[in-house]
């Protein structure tokens, strides 16, 4: 049985000389060892019961895409036929694209490893644990994470940058994140142009783009390589809207971002 | 420690994970409620602030070592929200009705949904309106379940919004 007591009027202070204390403490770094340990205790149940959540979410996102998939369907008709005849013309370069690719990647796996992690929280708005556009897995410091980190998802586009990085744990900051900025090329050319930055939470910005930079609608963006912890060649958006002005030092472009967050359950961070 | 301590340990760090793991994670925002901050609030009213003060901060302390937020921060947010919820509990919300209980959880809701805006210095600007009023109507209809649950237990809650009659 519940015992209702009325709230005391006298308050002690010892809360908050403790609460100053074990701040301090921490930054002192005595505090390193628990928080670690509780980051390892507690990642386990973190992992297990976030897996758990992801098959209603499936449920949910499948539901969705089936109603989107009707009306996409008869779009996608009329696109056919048009890429029919461009298909037919373009054979012989896919075969060398293919031998291209296939040297690319063993080029790849030579340069630099991965390390896949499970998406344990995704941030929100007034999150517990981390603000909206942000992801937290369950690699750190151990496996050799380190902040600025490019992070990407199964099919080789980047999904963001590392963050803040615990022993246990990282923070992952989207494409869509205003802190995650990326130096930026055009598919065709290694040259740096400009810089990608996230763009209200939705959508991505190429911005700093020199006049007489060429820029097309549907034009595939990637990472130059500038950054010594982004390889080239990270695919990171498709350009939906060119923004140039002829009085204007910089013109910009809105990128549609290719991965969607809420879709993945685990990512891959390039350690160079 | 005795077994009544040990035993709040476990259940509030248990409510905690259930919230980080599989409530925030939920697809649709209005099921999103913050479990943590609806029982507080109950246990806060049944047991007085010199009693869950330390629990607070114990949870606050939880909170820093999984959050990216600056360290202390999480715990300094939680004691001034407990510390506002239990100031209007003293002085304004003093019946114990489910009227004064809305106010507390509406009012909490949205001083810990700005400081978090505050701490993470990361303003959403796409539809905020909607995560801060999604959070605010799972919270209360949480915050019914639970009056409604602890009026069956203790029935010197009042159930009832509260009406003069004439």
């Amino acid at each position: 049985m519940a015992i209702i007591r009325l709230p005391g009027k006298k308050s002690s202070a010892w809360p908050w000389l403790l609460l100053v204390m074990l701040v301090l403490a921490h930054f002192v770094g005595l505090l390193t060892g628990v928080e670690n340990m509780v980051g390892r205790a507690v990642q386990p149940v973190l992992r297990t019961l976030s897996s758990r959540n992801q098959s209603l979410t499936g449920w949910l996102n499948n539901w969705r895409e089936r109603r989107a998939c009707q009306t996409e369907l008869s779009e996608v008709k009329n696109q056919n036929s048009r890429l029919t005849a461009q298909t037919i013309s373009l054979a012989s370069l896919v075969e060398e694209n293919k031998e291209l690719r296939q040297l690319l990647n063993f080029q790849k796996a030579r340069e630099f490893k991965l390390v896949t992690a499970n998406i344990v929280y995704r941030g929100q708005s007034g999150g517990l644990l981390a603000p909206s556009q942000t992801l937290i897995i369950d690699q750190g410091a151990r496996q050799g994470i380190a902040t600025d980190l490019a992070v990407i998802d199964q099919q080789g586009a980047i999904v963001g940058k590392i963050g803040q990085v615990k022993d246990n744990s990282a923070e992952v900051l989207l494409v869509t994140n205003k802190n995650c900025l990326l130096a930026a090329a055009t598919a065709s050319s290694s040259q740096t142009i400009g810089v990608v930055r996230g763009e209200m939470g939705l959508t991505i910005r190429l911005e700093m783009v020199a006049q007489n930079e060429p820029l097309q609608v549907g034009q595939d963006i990637v990472t130059s390589g500038l950054e010594p912890a982004v390889p080239p060649n990270l695919l990171i958006g498709r350009i939906n809207q060119v923004n140039k002005e002829n009085n204007a030092l910089w013109q910009d472009a809105g990128l549609e971002p290719l991965t969607d967050a809420n879709q993945l359950n685990f990512v891959s961070v390039i350690i160079p | 420690m005795g077994w009544l301590q040990l035993f709040n340990a476990l259940w509030l760090l248990l409510v905690a994970l259930i919230q980080l793991s599989w409530i925030d994670q939920l697809p649709i925002i209005w099921l999103r409620p913050n479990l943590l901050l609806v029982i507080l609030i109950n246990w806060l009213a049944l047991s007085g602030w010199r009693r869950v003060n330390w629990w607070v901060i114990f949870l606050g302390l939880f909170l820093d070592c999984l959050a990216f937020y600056p360290f202390g921060s999480q715990t300094l947010l939680w004691m001034l929200t407990m510390g506002l919820v239990n100031l209007l509990l003293v002085n304004f919300f003093t019946n114990k009705s489910l009227t004064a209980f809305s106010g507390l959880v509406v009012i909490a809701t949205i001083f810990q949904w700005l400081g978090r805006i505050i701490i993470s210095r990361h303003w959403p600007v796409n539809q905020w309106w909607l995560d801060l009023g999604g959070q605010i109507l799972a919270n209360w209809l949480l915050m019914v379940i639970i009056h409604y649950l602890i009026y069956w237990l203790d029935r010197r809650l009042n159930p009832l919004f509260l009406f003069k009659r004439r």
